[in-house]
């Protein structure tokens, strides 16, 4: 074996060895790539169905002043939807919640992974013959963008951002960024369950009104007080028609005494204003007013925590006391 | 009457109870001074009044059916120149209805009784209601159509029965039966409704009477801001004794509308009837040849605290017949306090 070809064995399976680390590196880089690729996507996806699910949802809010102009029934439909679209963002947020975890732990698995590649493509350039040096410098620049992107602040959408966090990279710009936008959010939504207290209050003094109303027939119907004393024709005397039934000489009262007519008709008439027991089915208002607590409920708690992290993002900036 | 006394403290041991849990549990108590002015044929008589009222509305409800029942009870003593008069009235209502989540078709079945006594009845000019029990059943069933029809078919069936022996000639069996279309009319809800009924009176001096009638009536109801009721109605009656065939009209409004942090109720109605064949002026088959009849209820509500109101209440109300003129008019005022929860 010449000396040349005792040098080149050594060599060539060195190559062969640094190529294929190489290359299984590149791979572990790429499938991390993909899975940071997909979590992002998803990510995307949710964002997309959030944001079109509270563009819904305040659609649906501001639908409630021309609902209750309706009618109850469009009024209690249009709160049933809207408080489907309360629980589908619940639901939504709690979906996006979980995807941003995922794609941040494959984010950084990314990262981790790139500084590494960029590190060892760094020293690999510093030795490497001049021949590879220009490409190994060109794929460290490479590297180095695509982890300046990855670890680039997080650009805010212009109407909506369900979960905001502070990401390593966040200058105070960015935090203060964020916090303005959730205090912004949790000011729209207190307007929303302004609407709804404002909508619950109103439900309440009308079921006053009718709880006064009702009761006031009540009595009425009670005491007899507005069916008049029967008609004298239906009362009339029987044995003798045709007579007058009025006896002058005495003051007692019978059916055929009173000089009175009828007002309420009889019972058998459908009754004036018959509000119980009429076809009118009675309305379930605890169901609407408990629809509208919900609701409220919801927006406020929203509200709140989106106040609070917040606060929390603001008292970041102002450093530990 | 026993009975109706068995029923007023039943209702006020419920009143006073502590509500069920899990149940919704309403329940009313009012009671004040009245004073009362009748007249009748240029005679007149006032009358200084004691009245208290209270009920319970309790309902529960089930995804399928919501039940109600309602009873309710009142008192009045009333004090004249020379003697006293008492009201005692018990009175029950309870339904079964399918519920505000069923769908397309709904239904509702219901009772009604009623247990009126009163004791040492007043002399004319003053007229009260006799003592008598009644009982109803009931049953309606809703369709919506769709655009905001709505089909309604109901019946009831049912009986009165006086105390007073020379009122049982007014004893009587009856049923309704009524179909209504009912359509969303700008803010409110319009019916138009058919009503046929009938009574047959089983009184041996009712001579085997036996009358029917049948209806038109247009009403809309409104329960936006305000609460309002608006009603009108023609009537068609037959009898197979001569001289009870009338034609009838009425008109009636209710209404409960805010007043600053008070309220106030309108309660409206007058009725006329005039019958089509009486006889001759000087020998009427039928006592009176028409009927008229009117009353009005005003009342203001004023909050005294969350559960606690103020009423102040007027009310006014005249029948006039055809018999020699005759009328019957009468004017209240009453201050009442009530308490709920």
């Amino acid at each position: 074996m010449s000396h040349a070809l005792r040098l080149a064995i050594p060599i060539a399976l060195g190559l062969a060895i640094a190529i294929g680390d190489a290359a299984a590196q590149e791979t572990r880089v790429d499938s991390l790539r993909l899975a940071r690729g997909a979590a992002a996507a998803h990510v995307s996806e949710l964002v997309t169905a959030r944001d079109s699910a509270q563009a819904w949802a305040e659609r649906l809010y501001r639908l409630i002043p021309e609902a209750r102009e309706q009618g109850t029934d469009a009024l209690r439909h249009t709160l049933a939807v809207a408080q489907f679209a309360a629980d589908s963002l619940d639901t939504l947020d709690a979906s996006l919640a979980e995807a941003l975890s995922a794609e941040r732990e494959a984010r950084e698995a990314l990262i981790v992974e790139l500084e590494s590649e960029l590190a060892r493509t760094l020293d690999d350039a510093e030795t490497a013959p001049p021949i590879q040096k220009a490409a190994l410098t060109q794929h460290a620049q490479s590297l180095a963008s695509e982890l300046a992107a990855i670890r680039a602040p997080l650009q805010l959408p212009a109407t909506e951002l369900p979960t905001v966090a502070v990401e390593p990279g966040d200058g105070p710009e960015e935090i203060a960024l964020k916090a303005d936008f959730l205090s912004d959010r949790a000011t729209q939504l207190r307007s929303a369950a302004d609407v709804v207290a404002s909508e619950i209050t109103r439900v309440e003094r009308r079921g006053e009104l009718q709880d006064e109303m009702r009761r006031l027939v009540a009595e009425v119907r009670l005491f007899d007080e507005a069916g008049l004393p029967p008609v004298a024709a239906e009362a009339g005397e029987t044995e003798n028609v045709t007579q007058p039934t009025f006896d002058e000489t005495s003051t007692r009262l019978g059916p055929g005494d009173v000089a009175v007519a009828p007002a309420g008709e009889r019972a058998l008439d459908l009754p004036i204003l018959p509000v119980e027991g009429d076809v009118q089915l009675p309305l379930d208002e605890a169901t609407l007013l408990d629809q509208l607590g919900r609701l409220r409920e919801d927006l406020l708690r929203r509200a709140e925590a989106l106040d609070r992290q917040a606060e929390e993002f603001r008292r970041l900036l102002r450093g530990p006391p | 009457m026993r009975a109706a006394a068995i029923a007023a403290g039943v209702v006020a041991t419920f009143t006073f109870a502590a509500p069920l849990p899990a149940q919704s549990l309403r329940s009313d108590l009012s009671a004040g001074p009245e004073l009362l002015f009748f007249e009748a044929n240029d005679v007149s008589e006032g009358s200084f009044a004691a009245r208290a009222s209270g009920g319970l509305f309790w309902t529960t409800r089930s995804s399928a059916v919501v039940f109600t029942v309602e009873p309710r009870a009142g008192l009045r003593f009333l004090s004249f120149e020379d003697h006293t008069s008492s009201e005692l009235i018990a009175d029950l209502m309870a339904s079964l209805g399918s519920s505000a989540r069923a769908g397309r078709l709904r239904w509702q079945v219901g009772v009604r009784g009623k247990l009126r006594d009163l004791t040492d009845p007043p002399q004319l000019p003053v007229y009260l209601e006799p003592g008598r029990g009644e009982g109803w059943a009931d049953a309606v069933v809703g369709l919506h159509i769709g655009r905001g029809w709505t089909i309604e078919a109901r019946g009831s069936a049912g009986l009165v029965r006086y105390t007073p022996p020379e009122w049982r000639v007014l004893d009587r069996n009856g049923a309704l039966g009524a179909l209504s279309v009912n359509h969303a009319l700008g803010p409110g809800v319009g019916r138009f409704t058919v009503a046929v009924g009938g009574e047959e009176y089983t009184d041996p001096f009712a001579f085997n009477r036996e009358d029917s009638r049948w209806g038109l009536r247009l009403d809309w109801a409104t329960a936006e801001t305000i609460f309002l009721q608006l009603e009108g109605g023609l009537g068609w009656g037959y009898s197979n004794i001569a001289g009870f065939d009338y034609r009838s009209q009425r008109a009636a409004l209710l209404m409960s509308a805010p007043v600053g942090s008070a309220s106030a109720q309108i309660y409206a109605g007058i009725a006329f009837k005039r019958y089509t064949d009486p006889g001759p002026s000087d020998a009427l088959v039928a006592p009176s040849d028409r009927d008229t009849g009117s009353f009005v209820i005003v009342q203001a509500t004023h909050p005294l605290g969350a559960k606690t109101s103020l009423h102040l209440r007027g009310e006014w109300s005249r029948s006039e017949t055809g018999f020699r003129n005759q009328y019957f008019q009468r004017l209240g005022f009453s201050a009442l306090f009530s308490f709920r929860r």
